[in-house]
């Protein structure tokens, strides 16, 4: 007869408790539960999606409604100059304006078109994921 | 709903990557994967079963919410375990419920000192009445014990993936795992010996 060790008595002692610690099943998540959060999460995803858009059009339509207020007779100026040809460049606020518009349709456009690239590269069958 | 094997570091990022590229079904997928774990952390601490089925929803809400937060350090299932521990701790100090008891810290020492080697447990395994004592057993030991017994017996986690999802040092893991096993022993031996 082999003797009962310590390290024995332990290994045991763990099945004992690994198996009370098995559950009844019908306590558990209910079938279903991971579409139901799923769900729940993506209409909160496009919640923050659409208050993020309604804040970054407001954020736009203020900086347009400045530079109109702020530098309207440039602007004019400016338009004159390139559709008349009229003598008088651009002033130094309309030109760094512009150049900040710029920068910031760029930076839109480059962010939508990384999200849709790494889309497109994950669009694989979810359960395969 | 049994343990799962951990799903590979790599299986892991894809997973999470699908989600953040908005993958239908990926998020999906990442739940069904972890809402055993979800549900064996936060059941085992909050007992009610309505309360948890919430309080897991909540759980993925928030991991959804701030997936992007998540830098690969760790395994995601500590990460998850981290978030759905922290929901479990406040709703518990809401509803005003020790986490840690005291007996659990304190010198409780003599009772633990009773802890005897030499049961036969091999027959103990065998027997329904007994793993039903050791149910009630663990039913009695303090949420965060309980939860952790879970994590180390029936999620197979590491100490240091404890300590993780605890928000605890490795050597406070070590201390009340032994602590609640060794009540859970003491508790057995009362009873074997009544039986005797």
């Amino acid at each position: 007869m082999t003797e009962r060790t310590h390290r024995d008595a332990d290994q045991e002692w763990n099945h004992l408790i690994t198996r009370a610690l098995r559950e009844p099943v019908d306590d558990a998540l209910p079938p279903g539960f991971a579409a139901t959060v799923a769900a729940r999460a993506d209409a909160a995803a496009q919640t923050l999606d659409r208050g993020e858009r309604l804040i970054q059009g407001a954020l736009f339509a203020c900086l347009a409604l400045v530079a109109l207020v702020g530098f309207g007779p440039d602007l004019v100026a400016l338009l004159r100059h390139i559709v008349i040809g009229t003598t008088g460049g651009p002033s130094a606020a309309i030109q760094w304006s512009g150049a900040i518009g710029v920068c910031l349709v760029l930076t839109l456009l480059v962010d939508m078109w990384t999200r849709r690239r790494h889309a497109a590269r994950h669009r694989v069958a979810p359960r395969s994921v | 709903m049994g343990p799962r094997e951990p799903a590979p570091l790599d299986q892991d990022r894809a997973l999470v990557e699908a989600v953040l590229a908005r993958v239908p079904g990926a998020f999906e997928a990442l739940v069904r994967t972890y809402q055993g774990l979800c549900w064996r952390i936060i059941h085992r601490m909050v007992r009610d079963p309505e309360d948890a089925r919430e309080l897991c929803q909540e759980t993925f809400l928030r991991v959804h919410r701030h997936l992007s937060q998540y830098r690969f350090e760790s395994s995601f299932r500590s990460w998850l375990g981290q978030v759905a521990y922290s929901v479990a701790v406040r709703y518990l100090k809401r509803k005003r419920v020790l986490i840690v008891a005291a007996a659990d810290t304190d010198a409780h020492d003599e009772m633990l000192a009773r802890v005897r080697d030499d049961f036969d447990l091999e027959s103990a395994y065998a027997d329904d009445e007994l793993v039903a004592h050791v149910r009630n057993a663990i039913e009695e030991l303090s949420p965060m014990q309980r939860s952790l017994l879970a994590m180390y017996h029936f999620e197979e986690m590491s100490i240091g993936e404890i300590a993780l999802v605890m928000q605890t040092p490795e050597g406070t893991v070590k201390s009340h795992l032994f602590r609640a096993r060794a009540t859970l022993r003491v508790r057995l031996q009362t009873i074997l010996e009544k039986r005797e």
